[in-house]
């Protein structure tokens, strides 16, 4: 029975998060929080931030400014009780190429703490599920992208995570591998966990997000629902007009065209 | 476009580099390499050079100036004494000249050999420059180029000495003619090993290069230290004697034809036979056919290299990609579970166990210093038995032990290097309680897989070899080696392994060390014949030595638990930045 008095810590809490590299602002102020078993999706057009936001939350950057807190963890003073509670599909996919699949996913399962049996166990019947069961003993660097992608998502959620940070998690991935992973999301969002949602496919976020943030050079410039969002927006319709109208974006055509007027140049 | 590009950092270094680049890139044009491509390419590492020796100011990061690399031309640069001494000493310049430069291009295979095979056959980039319209043979060339950066500095301190000694002994034509002739033995070395290299990449079957190329390294380690022991028979044996006599064999070897370049330039001094002047040599006429050969042998292998280079790319491609396959599961889980009880440990066991056997920085970097240790002993014991004649020597004998115990450190320092170092993310957000603990583990594997089978092997190569006359001496030794070895686990950096992306410079200077630590080697060998005169003083030592070995251990076990100890210092930011830049 939840407390009214002391209702439980956020899952995700930014308090004016900043971050530059090499003097450049990337992050300004940002502020959001994320109630348990909500899936976020957060968008934003490229170098808005997103992955330095994830990376934050995650752990993997120390150094910023403002408040982060992950499990009503703080991701700088208590990083290793965050990272127990989390699970990471990065954006970019670098592993070691010479260790198998299994000696991989026991290596994430001991640092999480998992009983060697228990990681197999979960391992084979996740990789099944994803058809890779018959990869179990072959090398990494023998993985097709969409293979990495799906052992990415198995190493996320082989210590059952109570927070999940997707960071592009379709890239690469197969029709039936995203029919997959859109249902895997739907199907974690009911079991109660909460999902960090970084896209740049705005209609599955549209989809299987509970709300939206988006992004746009370093600040949320729209935050809610997608009926929200929509309700507030000129251009309506989907999330992809909402997006070009917030983002200040809608030339692209003109932009389309500037591009081939470009290839054309000193053809003549 | 023909020009240099501007350096977007400003940096002169770069900007002086490719400015040599663009001449070499002249030069190279007529064998396939494309000249602006090439100073692309070559500026990209370049780049990442510099940007690495920039923050090495501020974050104590390697850096191509880094400490290490400036410790290495230090010790080049010492080294240089002795060949400036031989010029002296050695009263036939062509003798002399052949000396020194049969130093050098020892010196310049060994690097080769151990360090830059690495740097020349990389496959991480493979993915950035596949889909790019460039040829292999740029490829290739800027890569040389960029090795070539490195052996300019190393064989300039090495012949800095050497050039000022001869200049004061045989006036001002000698200096020109004998950094041409230096140019030349790096150019006939470098040249001859890299058509080895890449004739091997061309015609053996992708699955098999790397093991080929890992039998070329140690092949090259052990040739280049073989040369050495032939290289003093011509100091003792004038050049003189050997023309006289109608020995022909000194002709052959590629450093007297730089020698006799420089003997053309200055002339050749009266031969003092038993100190009275016996001979006055004049260059022989088969000599201006080897000059000419010094300058022909780079044009033919340059020709030849171009030749087998112009399928570089997709060679490099199907090399790494034949790797990929299916791995039987090891069984490691005996030892390591009597080993250790911690699950963060075993963790780390059994990754730097899986690594070992595969990482090839790991494989390429440390077998061929271990083959040349084994070569080291069988050679001590070689010549200890039959210089003596009454059985083998056995301080010489047990050389071959104290030379692997003094490589351990260095082994220690390969252990952080790897190709795939970017997977580190996957510590920096793993909840490792302890990466102590982590690390205790690899370190447990190091010890239990690789370093004692490593001196245990040795001690028996050692034992076979010298027979039983030397069981307490091996054993002492071998008690000295674990004790090194230990010492250098206990007091060396702990990093998580193959988590660090693997420079030049930093294995430079390893290389560096490596040189230091032979006289450690050297030392203990001298101890060791100081104290074998007293069997009881040998075994005394050897008693104090097990109860040392044991109280390490014990240091070792405690230290390994202490999370400071533990270097987490990996900076994500600078590395995305070199590699966006890049």
């Amino acid at each position: 029975m939840a407390d009214p008095e002391h209702p439980p810590a956020p899952a995700i809490s930014l308090r004016a998060v900043s971050k530059s590299f090499a003097g450049n602002p990337v992050l300004r102020g940002i502020d959001l929080t994320v109630p348990r078993g909500q899936v976020i999706g957060y968008v934003g057009p490229n170098g808005a931030g997103k992955s330095t936001t994830v990376k934050i939350l995650v752990g993997m950057l120390s150094a910023f400014d403002g408040e982060a807190t992950v499990a009503g963890c703080d991701v700088r003073s208590r990083p290793l009780e965050v990272k127990q509670r989390i699970g990471y599909v990065p954006e970019a996919t670098a592993f070691y190429e010479s260790l198998t699949v299994h000696e991989h996913l026991l290596l994430v399962g001991r640092m999480h703490g998992l009983a060697d049996a228990l990681t197999t166990a979960r391992a084979t019947r996740m990789l099944a599920a994803f058809d890779l069961e018959p990869r179990l003993h072959s090398s990494i660097g023998s993985l097709s992208k969409g293979m990495r992608q799906k052992l990415l998502f198995t190493g996320a959620l082989l210590h059952d995570p109570e927070i999940l940070f997707l960071d592009e998690p379709l890239s690469g991935l197969d029709v039936q591998s995203t029919v997959l992973v859109k249902e895997l999301v739907r199907g974690l969002a009911g079991a109660g966990k909460t999902i960090f949602y970084c896209s740049h496919i705005l209609d599955v976020v549209e989809r299987v997000c509970d709300r939206i943030a988006v992004l746009q050079a370093g600040r949320i410039v729209a935050d809610g629902t997608f009926a929200e969002l929509v309700e507030n927006s000129r251009s309506g319709g989907t999330l992809e007009q909402v997006f070009l109208e917030l983002t200040a974006d809608s030339g692209a055509v003109q932009r389309a065209q500037a591009l081939l007027d470009a290839l054309g140049e000193g053809a003549a | 476009m023909t020009k240099p590009r501007r350096p977007r950092e400003g940096s002169r270094l770069v900007s002086f580099t490719l400015r040599l680049g663009a001449l070499l890139a002249f030069v190279l044009r007529p064998f396939g390499v494309d000249r602006a491509r090439f100073l692309a390419l070559l500026e990209v590492r370049l780049l990442e050079d510099i940007g690495r020796g920039r923050s090495a100011a501020a974050e104590q990061r390697p850096g191509m100036f880094h400490g290490g690399m400036v410790m290495t031309l230090v010790m080049y640069l010492l080294f240089g004494v002795f060949l400036a001494l031989v010029l002296f000493h050695v009263g036939e310049p062509l003798a002399a000249l052949t000396l020194v430069l049969g130093v050098v291009m020892i010196f310049v295979t060994m690097t080769l050999a151990s360090e830059h095979i690495g740097t020349l056959f990389e496959t991480t980039d493979l993915d950035v420059l596949g889909p790019l319209p460039v040829d292999g043979r740029t490829v290739l060339a800027s890569r040389v180029a960029h090795t070539l950066l490195y052996f300019l500095l190393l064989v300039g301190s090495l012949g800095l000495l050497p050039l000022v000694a001869g200049t004061m002994r045989f006036g001002w034509p000698f200096a020109p003619t004998f950094v041409l002739a230096l140019a030349l033995a790096t150019a006939n070395c470098f040249g001859l090993a890299l058509l080895l290299l890449v004739s091997a990449l061309r015609f053996v079957a992708p699955a098999r290069v790397r093991s080929v190329l890992l039998f070329l390294q140690i092949g090259g380690a052990l040739i280049a230290f073989a040369s050495m022991q032939i290289l003093p028979m011509l100091g003792e044996v004038p050049t003189a004697w050997l023309v006289a006599h109608d020995s022909w064999w000194p002709w052959l070897l590629p450093p007297a034809h730089g020698a006799a370049l420089v003997v053309s330039s200055v002339g050749s001094s009266p031969v003092l036979l038993d100190g009275l002047p016996a001979v006055e040599l004049a260059v022989p006429p088969p000599q201006v056919g080897l000059v000419v050969l010094a300058f022909a042998a780079p044009c033919c292998l340059l020709g030849a290299i171009a030749l087998m280079a112009s399928s570089f790319q997709s060679r490099l491609a199907g090399m790494a990609s034949s790797e990929r396959g299916t791995v039987r599961p090891a069984r490691r889980a005996w030892l390591r579970d009597r080993l250790l009880r911690n699950d963060e440990a075993r963790a780390g066991y059994d990754f730097f166990a899986a690594l070992t056997a595969r990482e090839r920085q790991f494989r390429m970097r440390t077998w061929p210093g271990i083959a040349l240790a084994w070569f080291l002993a069988g050679w001590c014991v070689f010549r200890s038995s039959s210089g003596t004649g009454g059985g083998p020597a056995p301080a010489m004998a047990c050389t071959g032990l104290y030379v692997v115990g003094v490589m351990m450190p260095q082994i220690l320092l390969f252990t952080r290097f790897s190709d795939h170092w970017q997977a580190r993310w996957l510590f920096r957000i793993a909840p490792l309680r302890s990466p102590a603990m982590f690390v205790h583990g690899a370190v447990v594997a190091l010890a239990a897989r690789f370093v004692l089978p490593v001196i245990l092997l040795t001690l028996v190569v050692v034992l076979i070899v010298g027979g039983l006359p030397i069981v307490l001496d091996a054993l002492y030794a071998a008690l000295v080696v674990a004790l090194l070895s230990l010492l250098a686990l206990l007091h060396g950096e702990r990093h998580i392994p193959f988590t660090r992306k693997f420079h030049p410079s930093e294995v430079s200077g390893a290389l560096g060390r490596t040189l230091l630590f032979l006289h450690f080697a050297a030392a203990l060998a001298l101890l060791h014949t100081l104290v074998r005169r007293h069997t009881a003083a040998l075994v005394g030592l050897s008693v104090a030595m097990a109860v040392l070995v044991v109280l390490q251990v014990r240091a070792l076990a405690r230290s390994l638990h202490q999370p400071a100890r533990v270097k987490l210092d990996w900076d994500d930011e600078r590395d995305e930045r070199i590699a966006k830049r890049a």
